[in-house]
């Protein structure tokens, strides 16, 4: 490689990467960096978002602690901006809701005591956008989505892990992103 | 002390002198000096071979050799060479610069000494190390290496060793240092300059390329002319900032190509060539050294730190520095701005870099709440609030020439555009790759 290579954003839908649960680290380097391998085998280690933010609370005991809901058409994402994004927090606290968002950020993950995963957002930045941004969100997160299943059955690595791990089911995303797509042209058609 | 007399010493001396090729004096200067703090002769003996022989190293070819090799052996022919004075530590020295090449491929040196070397020289490099130098491989001949020179007529000459395999104009890369290719004349002005004599004389320089990409050439003496199909062979390739061009000299061949008499080469237009390259994703863009005149894809999603409000020099149009123009000095000056931004697609990340030309074309209301801050005299943090809050999340085209170094891989940006509404026609698209795949699916 030449050089320092800045991490891809990955453009995911809700559903899908609330159904991750699969993190590594690519090497053994304290500083290798972590990342969130989903069901059609993308590598996470950034993701960018845009939906609809309709829920932001104060969830913080004594600093503040904002979380985010940003949903899509096909789920909703949990973005937490805490004292370290210090940016992003504030963003939230002032974001009428709802409102149409961008959202940069690093896929975290956290396991509940009775030991399921649960997948979450910590944005680099928050900005409000209009409604082309979004739908054009959704179709590049489509075409993106169907980029990786047609390649599912390739032998990859990471396309073997995440097969071996999630036991993908191509039918049930190919589902999904004509759900995203059938939402989009609903409204065009209002 | 172990005592050795000198006659003694005279015969260890020869012994190791069979081995390194380092003069007596050395030897007895390293080997007294050994002995003296109480190393016994064999140890000692042992430990100035080691120190000075070339153990374990090998000749290599050049195309193993990389950066931050130490104690390595060349062999190789002289294809440039050129003596430059430079400074160090504020006193003058004459380097030798060049190319060395075999039949592996080339590499820069330098000789951190006057050398004798002249260009066709079949020579050894022995005890080199090498290094990294404007994003090429070096070859550093220091003081404790040594150059022999030799005749060898097995050895490829020059001329044949320039003459590397032909390629496609978009295969050409600047480690290769010479290229053989084909290409129409797509560009051409001629350009005066004045050389070190004073005398005064013209050049031609231009872009050549093909379907693949395009190249800007240089050449003293050029008789050909725009939508000219021309062969090439043994053009250098010199780097300007990273962007390679292409050096028709004394030792290039070139001619024009009849494309009448091929039916292949027919094909190939002017008005096909002339283009700018469309890349469909900027995965694979990235892993390219360099791409001239490409358009791309892809949304902003980080505005750098280092963006802001400069000042730039109203002859050159370049930033000034502590108020001066590196070239023109103290002059009037206008201000602009510097937006450094990340354009990613999906598949790959890249930098580009705006000013406020650009962003008059991608947003109003940005360069408006610009305008208003900058009469307001406001900090760094808020042109960045203003920055982010108006560009992350728009979706651009944008054409440029793209260069990736060992730092960075951006896109010098030449012009901008928001791409159009296209909802339809991607949803028509999305939709029929959709009923392909779910049309495999339900066949299993």
């Amino acid at each position: 490689m030449r050089g320092y290579v800045r991490e891809v954003a990955q453009r995911i839908f809700a559903q899908e990467f609330r159904e991750s649960n699969l993190s590594f680290k690519d090497g053994d380097d304290i500083y290798a960096p972590q990342y969130l391998l989903t069901p059609t085998a993308a590598k996470v280690n950034r993701l960018f978002i845009v939906g609809t933010l309709t829920e932001t609370e104060d969830i913080g005991t004594e600093t503040e602690y904002w979380r985010g809901r940003v949903s899509d058409p096909t789920g909703s994402f949990l973005v937490y901006a805490g004292q370290y994004q210090p940016e992003a927090a504030q963003m939230l606290s002032e974001c009428e809701t709802p409102s149409f968002v961008a959202v940069v950020g690093k896929p975290t993950t956290f396991t509940t005591q009775e030991g399921d995963i649960i997948t979450s957002v910590r944005p680099e930045s928050i900005n409000v956008v209009d409604e082309g941004t979004r739908d054009l969100w959704v179709m590049d997160t489509a075409e993106n989505t169907l980029d990786r299943i047609e390649v599912l059955d390739e032998t990859q690595p990471n396309i073997v892990k995440a097969n071996e791990h999630y036991n993908t089911d191509k039918k049930y995303y190919v589902e999904l992103v004509l759900k995203a797509l059938e939402s989009l042209e609903e409204e065009v058609i209002r | 002390m172990e005592k050795v007399k000198s006659g003694e010493l005279k015969k260890h001396i020869e012994e190791i002198k069979e081995k390194i090729e380092l003069n007596d004096c050395d030897i007895k200067r390293e080997l007294e000096d050994l002995i003296k703090y109480r190393v016994p002769l064999e140890e000692a003996k042992k430990t100035v071979l080691r120190k000075n022989s070339f153990a374990g190293s090998r000749t290599k070819n050049i195309d193993e050799i990389e950066p931050n090799m130490k104690g390595i052996n060349i062999v190789g022919r002289i294809i440039k060479t050129q003596k430059k004075e430079i400074k160090v530590n504020n006193k003058p020295l004459i380097i030798d610069v060049g190319v060395l090449g075999d039949e592996t491929g080339f590499c820069q040196f330098t000789c951190w000494y006057k050398t004798s070397l002249v260009e066709d020289d079949y020579v050894h490099f022995k005890n080199v190390f090498t290094n990294k130098w404007d994003n090429r491989i070096n070859v550093n001949v220091g003081k404790k290496s040594f150059i022999r020179k030799k005749s060898n007529n097995q050895f490829p000459t020059k001329q044949k060793l320039m003459n590397v395999k032909k390629k496609s104009i978009a295969e050409i890369i600047p480690d290769d240092f010479f290229a053989t290719s084909k290409g129409i004349i797509l560009q051409l002005f001629h350009r005066k300059f004045i050389d070190e004599n004073g005398t005064e004389s013209t050049y031609a320089e231009g872009f050549i390329g093909d379907n693949t990409a395009k190249l800007p050439f240089k050449s003293k003496i050029f008789n050909f002319d725009i939508g000219d199909l021309v062969y090439f062979s043994s053009a250098f390739i010199e780097l300007d900032d990273d962007l390679p061009y292409l050096i028709f000299d004394k030792n290039t061949k070139i001619s024009k190509i009849d494309q009448e008499k091929d039916e292949k080469l027919k094909k190939l237009r002017y008005d096909m060539v002339n283009k700018t390259h469309e890349i469909a994703q900027l995965s694979d863009l990235v892993h390219r050294i360099y791409f001239y005149d490409v358009l791309i894809e892809g949304t902003i999603l980080y505005i750098k730190p280092e963006s802001g409000f400069i000042r730039k020099c109203f002859e050159c149009n370049k930033q000034l520095e502590a108020n001066k123009c590196n070239i023109h000095g103290v002059v009037e000056n206008y201000t602009d701005i510097y937006v450094k931004a990340v354009l990613d697609d999906g598949t790959g990340a890249i930098n580009i870099v705006l000013d406020l030309k650009h962003l008059e074309i991608i947003s109003d209301k940005v360069v408006t709440d610009l305008k208003v801050e900058l009469n307001n005299d406001c900090s760094k943090d808020e042109i960045i609030r203003i920055l982010t809050s108006n560009l992350v999340g728009i979706n651009l085209l944008v054409n440029g020439n793209f260069v990736n170094n060992s730092y960075e891989k951006f896109l010098i940006v030449e012009g901008v555009s928001v791409p159009q509404d296209q909802t339809d026609y991607k949803l028509n698209y999305l939709y029929s790759r959709l009923s392909k795949l779910e049309g495999h699916l339900s066949d299993r």
